[in-house]
């Protein structure tokens, strides 16, 4: 800075300062304004925040892990056997993450532990732990698909999982 | 303090005082919240409750309910009509399941449909630790209809909705 010189360059200190305590003038109140709006409207309609409870995904999506929803996924497109969905209950505070193991008109089975999808054996690389699961054919209805965890070692009885309407499934997980 | 400054100041102390207010109002909505609020309430059990507690939220339970009240819940083996006094035993012999539970409720959407009546969907959140030490936790999506009594709402119907069906 030269001598005597009265430009708007101020001290570091003085920078510092007004960045984290910048004078309450009406564009800043808007721009604050303006962001919060956005972030409002992004992580409420657009990327929702999902905190992972349970282990029913292991080992793809770990316990106590984040993640954000993305709600457009199937905007255009409908879930396709692999994905990775979150369905829905009542709204969107609380939802499951589950992957679609079988589409609509499609007859799913377990026998032996092994996923059966009409009739053939599917290859699971996302599955980790070995188990003994037994699951009677059935076929997934119309306008819905079959989701299942990634986490097969616990007992069938203890694992959510079935046929849930495609109108549940409000996106998919980002990564 | 500038003038302009000063004027969005007052904008914003106006619209939270609106939002404040709008908030307060004693809506019905606003009763029927109050109402799942009170059933929370009443299953919740902390770890160590006393039984003069307990005495105390089973008989808060039964004012939840109508005098007959529909249940649709094939998992808690509840299906029929229910006095409240039925529910509050049923509610009893659960408890005693558990060391510790919590009752929760989340996206609670009611729909007025007028002449006293509404219904309200909600996923309801139990979470807790078994007596035998094992953790607990079901998550259901639930369908209701509320009958208003005596300017107070009562649940008259509860429906287990079956979002994920093996």
């Amino acid at each position: 800075m030269k001598a005597g010189d009265d430009s708007t360059e101020a001290p570091p200190r003085n920078a510092l300062s007004r960045f984290f305590f910048p004078s309450l003038t009406p564009g800043y109140v808007l721009r604050v304004l303006g962001i919060a709006a956005c972030a409002y409207i992004v992580f409420s309609r657009v990327l929702i925040p999902l905190h992972i409870n349970g282990t029913s995904m292991e080992p793809t999506y770990h316990d106590r892990a984040w993640n954000l929803c993305w709600r457009f996924r199937y905007r255009s497109s409908l879930p396709e056997r692999g994905d990775v969905v979150v369905v829905r209950f009542a709204g969107m505070r609380v939802m499951l993450l589950k992957r679609v193991v079988a589409l609509s008109g499609e007859t799913v089975e377990f026998r032996g532990g092994k996923l059966f999808v009409n009739g053939e054996e599917q290859v699971e690389p996302y599955v980790a732990t070995p188990c003994d699961w037994e699951l009677s054919p059935r076929v997934v209805e119309e306008g819905k698909v079959y989701v299942v965890g990634d986490n097969r070692g616990v007992p069938m009885a203890n694992h959510k999982f079935g046929q849930t309407s495609v109108l549940r499934i409000v996106g998919a997980p980002l990564w | 303090m500038k003038k302009p400054t000063r004027k969005y100041l007052l904008l914003a102390v106006i619209a939270l005082g609106t939002w404040v207010w709008f908030r307060s109002g004693d809506s019905d909505e606003k009763r029927i919240r109050k109402c799942f609020d009170r059933l929370a309430e009443c299953v919740t059990k902390p770890s160590g409750e006393q039984s003069v507690m307990m005495a105390a939220k089973m008989h808060n339970l039964g004012n939840v309910f109508a005098d007959t009240c529909y249940f649709e819940c094939e998992r808690a083996m509840m299906t029929g009509d229910y006095t409240p006094e039925e529910v509050s035993s049923h509610a009893v012999r659960a408890r005693s399941l558990f060391g510790d539970v919590k009752l929760a409720f989340y996206d609670l959407n009611v729909l007025l449909s007028g002449e006293g009546r509404a219904t309200a969907t909600v996923t309801a959140r139990l979470t807790g630790t078994m007596k035998s030490g094992e953790s607990f936790q079901e998550t259901h999506e639930l369908d209701c209809v509320l009958a208003k009594c005596e300017d107070d709402w009562r649940i008259n119907k509860v429906v287990v909705v079956q979002v994920l069906d093996k």
